[in-house]
């Protein structure tokens, strides 16, 4: 479970984030979502530890700083996080070898998913955007966490590994992980939302769970009339 | 104004003065950097009468050639190897795909980067205090000099971007280009200095000087021209106008036929150019982010796969070694190992002058050469803040590659220097814990400013920072050996030894202060 509890991130005067509460239990999927500037991608930052802020992040109820929250964490940073120098199999056993992780075996099977297989001598800057996202997303799940969190996953993934990831979603709500997915692509998301947080401002404007929202509406048409006060009527 | 061009050179550039206004943290730099340099034409003047015997205005003559040299072949080396552009991915993307004349672009880059090179001078400002208590040299000199350097390295551009271009179809001629190129600074060096140990190796300085003076050497293209223009406007009483002339127009007829070359190639510039630019975007966006020193190599041999070993953080010594196999800096990279070639050079030409010269010199060149850590470029990805081990196990982990390549160097380097200088095996031990001390110390000087100035986005002003703690931290080690070798008789090797251990100490306590520069990925927020 991700706990966040009164959380405020400033940059001088600024507030990024402001008194931000919410959780996401065991086996669910939440979508952060917001016009740019929001504060998703601070609010993300400050859960998975990269940030100082003010009030409380738990992750299954180990402070977000401590070692134990670090072990269930995988992150997926908005931009591709590879090492140049490295290649694709030499990524995987670096996070294992980091994590102290034995399973290379979930990671082989990661890799044959994103169709990365071919690709496991070629170094990190000789991949494409594209397959520098998908590589970050394998590095980010190799050692299985149990709580993910996703800054943007689908940006530059092919239609192929954008449906393997969504199948991933679903997956790791199902074996019980804790799922935080900030994105644009709303349909991308559509299908299997649990609860979706709308940021404005560095607020939360609404916070709607799937099965209260009324099925007549998308979750596109939720996000602009909170966004922009708009509804297609 | 309906020139496009125009426009955009001087928007850009009412928008960079606008800038200055609107961030405090530029302003306050510029006015420090001006404070800076007024008091440094204070100090120098202040000082006047102090100094009766100046030295030979040749020497400072020679240093100059030496500084024009360095400029030029290092720009245009690198511009080679890696891309020279002057040119922006904006430019690129924006400009070239307009309906503008390729020439008119062109002029457009050179004037660009005629501003850029202006820039890259300016530290020789800050020598004005030293140059005029040593030389007696007045304002002028040393604003020339600044001029000339912006020159050289403008040329070393134009140069550069020039064998890119007429080389990019072909590897094997473009290799051929940089080497030859590299070859004919290399003979011109040796000549200089084969001409000075022609007669003989008594007084060196001396020799070099007086072989750096002679004739020949200011025709050398470029850095030879400079110094034609340096020596006709200060070493006589009088200008000597037929210098400066002769040595303007080669430098206007250079880069003349530079730019005649370009146009050679036509509208074909693009490609070339294109490509050049987005190699050199990558190493400024990697400068940005502070991946100091490295840009990722073209061709990398990926050799032997697997990291090996590891366990937990100690994974990142070993996928440092890796990293640092490929990028073919295995022990030394080229940076290291051409500050050692400068030492050992200074070590020859000043046998005579004691160790100390050579010592600081060493010392200061480190200062730069650690910056450039492998563990530098791990704070600007994700996994070393995420990765579950305490922050402190993983900045040792992460520093472990620099500690042994800090101790190899400095081995290897007074073993050399001990070997020309003819030192007592003590004094090379004694050299060797200081080197090792000062490169901790500046490692954890680096880690001191990242922790806590990190957040500050001018990086010139961070690496001021650094300097100025760098000579903070360093002040107990030179205070002991200072109180050491006056009041007591202490041998020197001893001075070393003890000034070692307690620069040392220096050196851990602030990695102890550092300590946590792991924990947020801000403080790093390069």
């Amino acid at each position: 479970m991700i706990s966040i509890q009164g959380v405020t991130k400033k940059y001088g005067k600024f507030k990024a984030n402001d008194d931000i509460d919410f959780t996401v239990e065991d086996g669910q999927i939440a979508v952060l979502l917001g016009p740019n500037g929001a504060g998703k991608s601070t609010l993300i930052k400050c859960i998975t530890g990269l940030l100082r802020f003010e009030g409380l992040i738990e992750i299954d109820g180990h402070n977000n700083k401590s070692i134990e929250a670090k072990k269930l964490l995988g992150y997926i940073p908005e931009m591709p996080a590879v090492y140049d120098m490295l290649t694709v199999s030499e990524h995987i056993e670096f996070i294992l070898r980091a994590y102290k992780c034995d399973d290379r075996d979930y990671a082989e099977k990661l890799l044959e998913r994103f169709e990365m297989t071919d690709k496991k001598d070629k170094l990190g800057k000789e991949l494409s955007k594209g397959m520098q996202q998908k590589l970050s997303i394998i590095c980010a799940l190799a050692h299985k966490p149990k709580c993910v969190i996703f800054d943007e996953p689908m940006v530059g993934l092919d239609p192929h590994a954008i449906k393997e990831l969504k199948e991933i979603f679903v997956e790791l709500r199902n074996n019980g992980a804790s799922v935080l997915i900030s994105t644009h692509m709303l349909d991308s998301v559509e299908d299997y939302w649990d609860v979706a947080n709308i940021m404005v401002n560095g607020t939360f404007a609404a916070t709607k769970t799937n099965d209260s929202l009324d099925s007549s509406k998308s979750l596109e048409e939720m996000f602009f009339e909170i966004t922009e006060g708009k509804t297609d009527e | 104004m309906n020139n496009p061009l125009v426009y955009v050179l001087a928007t850009r550039f009412k928008n960079k003065l606008l800038s200055i206004v609107k961030k405090p943290g530029q302003l306050i730099f510029i006015l420090i950097f001006a404070a800076m340099f007024i008091f440094t034409i204070f100090a120098g003047n202040q000082s006047d009468g102090l100094f009766y015997n100046y030295r030979d205005f040749n020497e400072l003559l020679s240093i100059c050639l030496v500084l024009f040299g360095v400029s030029y072949s290092l720009t245009s080396f690198s511009g080679i190897s890696k891309g020279a552009s002057m040119f922006s991915m904006s430019d690129v993307n924006l400009l070239f795909s307009s309906p503008v004349r390729p020439i008119p672009i062109l002029i457009y880059g050179l004037i660009q980067q005629m501003g850029t090179s202006l820039l890259l001078g300016f530290f020789i400002l800050f020598q004005y205090t030293t140059v005029h208590n040593f030389y007696g040299v007045d304002i002028k000199f040393i604003i020339a000099v600044f001029l000339l350097y912006a020159l050289v390295s403008f040329c070393g551009q134009l140069t550069a971007m020039v064998i890119y271009i007429l080389t990019s179809s072909d590897e094997k001629k473009r290799n051929l280009a940089k080497y030859s190129f590299i070859g004919i600074i290399a003979a011109g060096a040796v000549g200089i200095f084969l001409y000075a140990l022609s007669m003989g190796q008594e007084n060196m300085i001396e020799n070099v000087v007086t072989s750096a003076s002679s004739l020949p050497v200011m025709f050398f293209p470029v850095i030879g021209w400079t110094k034609m223009i340096l020596t006709g406007l200060f070493a006589g009483e009088t200008v000597n106008i037929l210098y400066v002339v002769i040595g303007s127009l080669l430098m206007i007829a250079y880069i003349v036929v530079m730019v005649l070359l370009v146009k050679v190639k036509q509208t074909d510039y693009y490609e070339d150019v294109l490509k050049a630019t987005e190699i050199s975007f990558s190493a400024i966006t990697a400068k940005k982010e502070g991946k100091l020193g490295e840009v990722v190599p073209q061709n990398v041999k990926v050799g032997k796969t697997g990291l090996g070993s590891g366990n937990g953080s100690d994974v990142f010594y070993y996928k440092h070694k890796v990293e640092s196999r490929r990028a073919k800096a295995f022990i030394f990279d080229v940076q290291t190992l051409v500050y050692m070639a400068v030492t050992s050079v200074f070590a020859f030409v000043m046998k005579n002058e004691g160790i100390l010269p050579v010592l600081v010199l060493g010392i200061y060149l480190q200062m730069f050469s650690v910056a450039l850590g492998r563990w530098v470029k791990e704070l600007l990805l994700p996994y070393v803040y995420l990765i579950p081990e305490k922050p402190m196990k993983k900045l040792f982990n992460c520093l472990k590659e620099s500690f042994v390549k800090i101790i190899a160097e400095a081995v290897v380097l007074f073993v050399i220097v001990g070997l020309i200088m003819k030192l007592e095996p003590l004094e090379i031990l004694g050299c060797i814990l200081i080197r090792i001390s000062c490169g901790i110390l500046f490692t954890g000087v680096n880690l001191f400013c990242d922790r806590f100035f990190g957040g500050i986005s001018l990086k010139a002003l961070t690496l001021i920072l650094y300097f100025l703690f760098a000579m903070l931290f360093t002040l107990p080690a030179i205070i002991t050996a200072f109180i050491l070798y006056q009041f007591t008789y202490t041998e020197v090797w001893l001075i070393c030894v003890i000034s070692a251990v307690v620069n040392t100490l220096s050196g851990i306590l602030t990695l102890f202060i550092s300590r946590n520069v792991l924990q947020y990925a801000e403080l790093n927020n390069r």
